[in-house]
């Protein structure tokens, strides 16, 4: 079987536009929190009142053209994005294949040997419910606006009419595209097209443990030889006009719930902890490689991924099996791919969303499965949930820890809800060994065993 | 370290550059017909990739400018995006040229 090396990388999140700034970053701690845009609290009672919005993205500065911009929902955007930064990162060279439709190839690869493996959870419900606005909103605010025109309406109901005229936000007509956009293969295939990849083209619709189950599926068929070389990641965009994506994660009571320290209300794994908090969207791709590959064409070597497993729980739609007992099987599995055992693991990125069953059981069964010494860090306790890009980050997150020999600290935990070796700072630390889990709505485990590149 | 922002900086989404349903003070833009006609060449020559300095204004858009129709809703997107304004399919039949392109824009915001 053939070794698999990630040779680039690139992502774009709350955190930052680029890998190096999202990793500079962790190590500094940081996290963005903020108040959700006005409008939300309009349409729903919302439970939580804080999300993780996005830095501005010029998406023409990143050579993304108008045509494109129109026609791509934003998570396929910043698919293309995270793709163009690996893919330089990793030292291949694209060139330009077709003016009009602004596509590129890869220079010196065989495409039919290139894969693109991606994760999503919501797919491009952004650009579904946005243009759906449209039927369902515009008729009846253009009769409104009539009646205002009409004539004699009481001060009042003017005022009020006008409000709700001003609360129905709407595009002036269904975009041509949008079911290209809304499909949840749209941001594998922009990559396909963007790059001109003819491998293997897969997506992982596996809601917070996508990005992770990309991850996984690249991995094996490069292991396996059935492409050389992929794309391979996780994407989301969660916000929409009218909330309704934010809604539906509030509705649930899924979300951080504490406003009145708003930088502390995101607090994996501590006993205060009232939800996860939720990010406006970010993706992460990885440039996944055969390592005799890699070697052959002197690419970079961020890590080495040498093991995965998936299981499932058959137990809830929303909520862990409460012994953990399948993502115990999920990561024997992944230790037995690897060829190693728990002993080996030195570094453990979890899951944890800050959710109050979920972060309990997975802090018992990471005590069961690799006792309290090795060291634990919530990556979401920065970034808030990304959703489908969630997994990808945080296997960059082990990737760049295994290369740079230091990892960052759990943000908030003062209070830690199990006897667990929880980073409490960015301290240089010894790590060959690294595992990567995501647990997903519907009972999806998933996780990747990653080992630090061989210098 | 933890950057609380206020919702100031979100209340507008950068979302797709989706054509929405609101107000745009077009004042702000030149609609005089030089200044359309400049404006449609340019999203033309963009969307089309005509490297040629100059479009000709009667050249038929279906059948030699753009004959893929998935070419045509780019480039009508493409200005309905640069005028912030709808063309309306019926509005779309009567358009062959790139001229009556112009001629229609110049027609709606006539005095703007």
């Amino acid at each position: 079987m053939r070794r698999v090396a990630i040779t680039g990388a690139g992502c774009l999140s709350a955190l930052g536009g680029d890998a190096e700034e999202f990793w500079s970053n962790c190590l500094r701690g940081k996290s963005v929190v903020a108040e959700i845009p006005d409008a939300w609290s309009y349409y729903s009672k919302l439970k939580s009142r804080l999300w993780s919005p996005l830095p501005p993205i010029d998406y023409s500065a990143r050579g993304l053209s108008r045509v494109e911009q129109l026609q791509l929902d934003p998570a396929a955007q910043l698919t293309i994005c995270a793709a163009q930064e690996a893919i330089e990162r990793a030292r291949l060279v694209t060139e330009l294949k077709d003016k009009k439709s602004n596509r590129f190839a890869i220079r010196d690869i065989d495409p039919l040997r290139f894969g693109v493996f991606m994760g999503t959870g919501v797919g491009g419900l952004h650009s579904l419910l946005e243009n759906h606005c449209h039927p369902v909103v515009a008729r009846h605010k253009s009769e409104l606006k009539e009646l205002l025109d009409a004539g004699d309406i009481p001060a009042h109901a003017r005022t009020a009419i006008t409000s709700v005229i001003d609360h129905m936000p709407h595009p002036k007509r269904v975009n041509p595209f949008v079911a290209s956009m809304f499909m949840p293969n749209a941001f594998a295939a922009a990559l396909g097209l963007k790059f001109s990849l003819r491998g293997i083209n897969s997506t992982s619709a596996g809601a917070c443990a996508a990005g992770t189950i990309a991850i996984g599926k690249a991995f094996r068929a490069i292991r396996s030889g059935r492409v050389s070389l992929a794309l391979a990641g996780g994407a989301d965009y969660l916000a929409d006009s009218y909330g309704y994506i934010f809604r539906g994660f509030d509705a649930a009571g899924t979300l951080v719930r504490d406003c009145e320290e708003p930088e502390r209300a995101n607090r994996p794994f501590d006993n205060k902890r009232s939800g996860f908090l939720c990010s406006q969207g970010g993706a992460a791709v990885l440039v996944l490689e055969d390592l005799q590959h890699a070697m052959e064409r002197r690419a970079p070597m961020v890590a080495e991924i040498i093991g995965y497993a998936e299981s499932f729980d058959a137990h809830s739609m929303m909520s862990l099996e409460p012994g953990g007992k399948q993502i115990e099987r999920m990561i024997n599995a992944a230790l037995d791919d690897a060829g190693i055992t728990a002993t080996d693991v030195d570094y453990v990125n979890a899951h944890a969303t800050g959710t109050q069953n979920n972060d309990a059981i997975e802090a018992r069964m990471l005590r069961r499965v690799f006792g309290s010494s090795v060291p634990v860090n919530a990556t979401k306790s920065l970034t808030g949930h990304v959703v489908g890009a969630s997994g990808a980050l945080e296997a960059l997150v082990c990737a760049l820890s295994l290369k740079h020999q230091t990892t960052h600290r759990c943000l908030n935990l003062d209070d830690p809800v199990e006897d667990l070796n929880f980073v409490q700072s960015a301290q240089p630390q010894n790590l060959s060994v690294a595992i990567s889990q995501s647990f997903a709505f519907g009972g999806h485990n998933a996780g990747l065993i990653l080992r630090r590149a061989e210098q | 370290m933890t950057a609380h922002i206020t919702n100031q900086h979100t209340k507008l989404l950068p979302t797709s550059i989706m054509l929405m349903d609101r107000e745009v003070n077009m004042k702000s833009r030149p609609m005089d017909r030089a200044g359309i006609e400049q404006r449609v060449m340019r999203i033309v020559k963009e969307v089309l990739v005509i490297d040629e300095e100059t479009v000709d204004l009667d050249v038929s858009i279906t059948e030699q400018l753009a004959p893929d129709s998935l070419d045509q809703m780019r480039l009508y997107m493409a200005l309905e995006d640069e005028f912030q304004d709808t063309i309306p399919e019926d509005e779309m039949e009567r358009i062959h040229t790139v001229r009556d392109i112009i001629k229609s824009i110049e027609t709606k915001h006539a005095g703007i």
